[in-house]
């Protein structure tokens, strides 16, 4: 299949495309956490890191397949998100925020001081398993997914959540456990991204998982929209290839980069899509259609 | 007959501040119990107990025969107790029907796997959670505004939108504070007969409301609260003449 899409076009696009695909991945798992659920997390990158290394040291030290690998970084990814998350959201108001950003600082110095994983020098040698396929059909499993939760009871939890949690309490919600459930569904996620990026990188290194990739996965889902799938993927899709498409003015690029988020975020503070539901747009013009034709019927 | 509801000397401190002391209080089955008193009296507070956002500082509360002191909101709604806020707490941004979907919460069981798999079992239960919710929206006749943004509805379905929300659990009882709040004498006349209707269903009320005329008309017992401290209780005759209570919200006569 690779093949085929290869003989289309080069590696470089190849590349940008599954890289885009990755940060997807990571990014729909921060909707979750912030968009959904409403809870500020600055440490998103740490977990795309336990995914990573976990993955890619059963890859390099236990041989086992790449399938198994993925899973198995998502599930550490997420068992760190739950040790995290219990003290954390024992406390009321934004502490998450507080928790993540230095839980980020800590994953890094640690990867930086433990033999296996390389140090500072990072981790080479990691066999290159991840492709455009697999990093897109993961990418439509977690879109499916995470739509069929948000149009669910356990979805609708969630969301109470983040409009109003004393309300939420009152309907019957244990906040704490809901909060903790979407964490770990969140962190799963980055988990998985991080085991695709190690293995399609091939080297890891703990700087690239610093404070700075939290915020830019941070920045993907804020510009596209707080709290919609749809805007995740474009906010993602736009600062990925922005960067890229940016290159031939080279030292200035990062400088656009920045503009182009404050005008952003001036002349649409929700977002790209924020505030936009296309479900309820859908749901309006089919009625629309409906009450057209009921009167056509009546005329006739 | 043993009480719906029954609290034995509930008292709350804040700090220093005594918010309500040594309060008794029950309802039986099937009435509507007003809670009155002048602003500050603690009457929110006793919601606050019974519904378990505060621990009380002493004494008990009992549900249906259980003991529910110290209980979560969580537990405790799970139990058949639901309410309304006084400052309306509406999920604002999301639809008038997930509004009272989310009402439903406690009815349910669909987890993380069900979302994911939606089996015919999960299929079935989002069915009667619609049911259930499009019911509620019609008794308080919001079933036509179903797809609107909760922060769009005009103040006083607002307030109808939280009653929805609070009887799409079935609760047993209906704690309701000051429903009436802010509505014109129209909005309050629709409001009275949908408390009777809500009350036909065999669903207990207590309400904490400022408006003399309502409470007086929809209540079968009145109790006064004033700095804490119940002052009065009867039916809504004895209550208005009881020299108390016409002292605490008029003041006494001097010279």
């Amino acid at each position: 299949m690779e093949a085929i899409i290869s003989t289309f076009t080069n590696p470089y696009y190849l590349q940008v495309a599954s890289i885009m695909g990755v940060y997807m991945i990571a990014a729909l798992g921060l909707h979750l956490i912030t968009g959904v659920t409403g809870q500020f997390s600055f440490g998103h990158a740490a977990f795309l890191s336990i995914g990573a290394y976990t993955s890619a040291l059963m890859s390099l030290y236990l041989g086992t397949p790449f399938i198994l690998n993925l899973l198995v970084g998502g599930l550490m990814a997420a068992l760190w998100g739950v040790l995290l998350g219990i003290p954390s959201f024992k406390l009321t108001g934004d502490y998450l925020g507080i928790t993540t950003l230095g839980f980020g600082e800590i994953v890094k110095v640690v990867f930086i001081n433990m033999k296996i994983t390389g140090g500072a020098g990072g981790l080479g040698g990691i066999p290159r398993e991840t492709n455009v396929v697999v990093v897109y059909s993961i990418v439509v499993l977690a879109i499916w997914g995470l739509y069929r939760l948000q149009n669910s009871r356990f979805g609708r939890a969630l969301l109470a959540i983040r409009e109003d949690e004393i309300a939420a309490e009152s309907m019957g919600i244990n906040p704490l456990l809901y909060k903790l459930k979407g964490f770990a569904l969140g962190t799963f996620l980055a988990g998985v991204s991080g085991a695709l990026y190690a293995h399609l990188m091939q080297y890891l290194n703990p700087a690239d998982f610093g404070f700075s990739r939290s915020f830019e996965i941070l920045n993907f889902v804020v510009l596209g929209g707080l709290g919609s799938i749809p805007g995740t993927v474009l906010g993602t899709s736009v600062l990925t290839l922005a960067p890229e498409f940016l290159r031939f003015v080279r030292e200035y690029r990062m400088l656009i980069y920045g503009a182009l988020m404050v005008t952003m975020m001036i002349f649409r503070p929700y977002g790209l899509l924020g505030g936009i539901d296309f479900g309820k747009m859908f749901r309006r013009y089919r009625a629309q259609r409906k009450s057209m034709k009921d009167k056509k019927a009546v005329q006739g | 007959m043993s009480a719906l509801l029954e609290l034995k000397g509930m008292t709350i401190h804040f700090g220093g501040l005594i918010a309500v002391d040594n309060f008794d209080f029950q309802l039986e089955k099937g009435q509507v119990v007003a809670l009155i008193g002048p602003n500050g009296a603690g009457k929110s507070t006793v919601f606050n107990v019974i519904s378990g956002i505060y621990p009380p500082t002493a004494g008990k509360v009992f549900f249906n025969g259980e003991d529910i002191t110290n209980m979560k909101p969580y537990h405790i709604k799970t139990r058949g107790i639901a309410r309304t806020f006084q400052n309306i707490h509406l999920f604002k941004k999301l639809s008038v029907l997930d509004n009272v979907r989310i009402g439903c919460h406690c009815r349910g069981r669909t987890g993380v796997l069900g979302a994911l798999t939606r089996l015919p079992g999960v299929k079935a239960e989002e069915k009667v959670i619609l049911e259930k919710s499009l019911e509620v929206l019609e008794i308080v006749g919001l079933a036509n505004k179903q797809e609107e943004t909760a922060n769009n509805l005009a103040y006083g379905e607002q307030r109808r939108l939280e009653i929805a929300r609070a009887l799409a659990a079935e609760p047993l009882l209906l704690l309701l504070d000051e429903p009436a709040a802010g509505m014109n004498p129209n909005e309050k006349k629709n409001l009275m007969e949908m408390l009777k209707r809500i009350r036909a269903m065999g669903i207990t009320i207590m309400l904490v409301e400022h408006d003399m005329k309502f409470v007086m008309s929809i209540s079968d017992r009145v109790d006064v609260l004033n700095y804490g401290q119940k002052i009065a209780s009867g039916t809504p005759a004895e209550v208005q003449n009881d020299p108390l209570v016409i002292t605490a919200y008029l003041g006494s006569q001097t010279g």
